[in-house]
């Protein structure tokens, strides 16, 4: 039940977590470790190998959404057969990436002073991939931080690193029911606009993929497909690990789907000149065909890659 | 745990109202645009143009009371609601006065 309400919570905070936080309503989420589906202090982490893998979920989820059906999780396993400490993160989706990204800083410097780590592993599913990218950019910019130089990998599963185009037709569509609606001066059109550009702003920041508070600030958030992201580029000391899936095992379905939300090469960061960011070595990238967005933060398969990466020195 | 509970429990009634009052206003505004055009092209009639603008005007006051009304209770539920949690916060401190933090094990 608590598990169901965790959940339901979590796909509120992603949906309109950025108004709950605004209203300091009491289901805004705030970015916490959690442990059982409760919150603990970084002062309670038991990592006797002195290496910790953190777990950032993505949009409109929770850390449920890396369970298996056995109840296993990549981090229970990593932990069995790595003895690498999981350390799973919940947070209010529904923020800018960049506002997660500081949190995930500070958390993270917290980790590294009360736990004393000897070494970070930081594992994000689709949108948080782009907040472990945020927090680590926010400081090697502000530099001083004692976690940064223990993560040595980061892996991203079905991160949408040059953006997701199902956000992309959500801003044509409210582009063009709010001029429509203006225009006939339709008071229904106009409602059902305002509706779908309540949407957060962490989906919004999923257009482009922003990362930076740059990409945002002073912005109109609904202006048609503008992108306006700052390049962050790639922190050359960690070693940045790719999962993207295909839903179609076709090559030609799999290149328009994705994985259903995320294409192929926004997850694996492909990125031309016009995407505004760094392109991503493809020595590290995984594409699994036949698999779903959501499926790959609890697949055996994905496991297996993760655990190969991990224990790679 | 309790607190938790309770600030969530807050947070739903405060977003349920929101909703009440943000949903009450978005039909008003529909419901006084939608009638104006009728309204006016009646309006247009010499004849009957006197007697349709008392119609109008009586049919937005009406509008607008209603929903008035709808926010007003809303907002009052609302502040119950309120009222009833930080009692229950108040009574249940005692026994859980943690910020939701699991203790740390040890003896």
């Amino acid at each position: 039940m608590r598990y169901d309400l965790d959940l339901a919570i979590g796909v509120l905070n992603g949906a309109i977590g950025d108004y709950l936080a605004r209203r300091k309503n009491g289901l805004a989420i705030e970015m916490t470790l959690v442990a059982d589906g409760a919150p603990i202090s970084a002062k309670q982490i038991d990592a006797p190998n002195g290496v910790v893998a953190v777990f950032v979920h993505g949009l409109m989820s929770t850390e449920s959404v890396w369970e298996l059906d056995d109840g296993e999780t990549y981090g229970s396993m990593l932990e069995r057969d790595l003895a690498i400490h999981p350390l799973f993160v919940r947070f209010n989706s529904g923020l800018h990436i960049s506002d997660n990204g500081e949190a995930l800083d500070r958390l993270l410097e917290e980790i590294a002073g009360s736990a004393h780590p000897r070494e970070i592993l930081l594992i994000g599913h689709s949108l948080g991939g782009l907040v472990i990218r945020a927090a680590t950019h926010v400081a090697a910019v502000g530099g001083g931080r004692a976690w940064l130089p223990l993560v040595k990998k980061a892996i991203y599963v079905g991160s949408p690193h040059l953006g997701a185009p199902l956000e992309r037709v959500g801003n044509v569509i409210h582009w063009g029911l709010a001029k429509v609606g203006a225009a006939a001066n339709e008071p229904i059109t106009e409602l059902v606009a305002s509706l779908i550009s309540m949407r957060s702003h962490g989906v919004k920041d999923l257009r482009f993929g922003n990362l930076t508070k740059q990409d945002w600030e002073d912005a109109d958030p609904d202006a048609l497909l503008q992108n306006r992201r700052h390049p962050v580029p790639l922190l050359p000391e960690i070693r940045h690990h790719l999962v993207a899936a295909t839903l179609s095992t076709d090559p030609i379905a799999a290149m328009f789907l994705g994985d259903a939300l995320v294409p192929v090469h926004s997850a694996s960061g492909r990125a031309e000149p016009h995407h505004r960011s760094p392109s991503f070595p493809s020595e590290h990238l995984h594409v699994l065909p036949g698999k779903n967005h959501l499926q790959i933060a609890h697949d055996r398969q994905v496991y297996d890659i993760l655990r190969s990466w991990c224990a790679e020195t | 745990m309790v607190r938790r509970d309770l600030s969530r429990l807050r947070g739903l009634f405060s977003l349920a109202v929101d909703a009440t009052i943000g949903g009450s206003r978005a039909i008003e505004k529909i419901q006084v645009d939608k009638a104006r055009i009728p309204f006016h092209v009646l309006e247009a009639v010499p004849i009957i143009a006197a007697p349709v603008k008392v119609v109008h005007v009586a049919y937005d006051f009406g509008v607008a009371a209603t929903h008035a009304s709808i926010r007003a209770v809303a907002g009052g539920v609302g502040e119950v609601a309120t009222l009833v949690l930080d009692t229950v916060e108040q009574k249940s401190a005692p026994a859980d006065g943690g910020d939701g933090a699991r203790a740390p094990d040890g003896p």
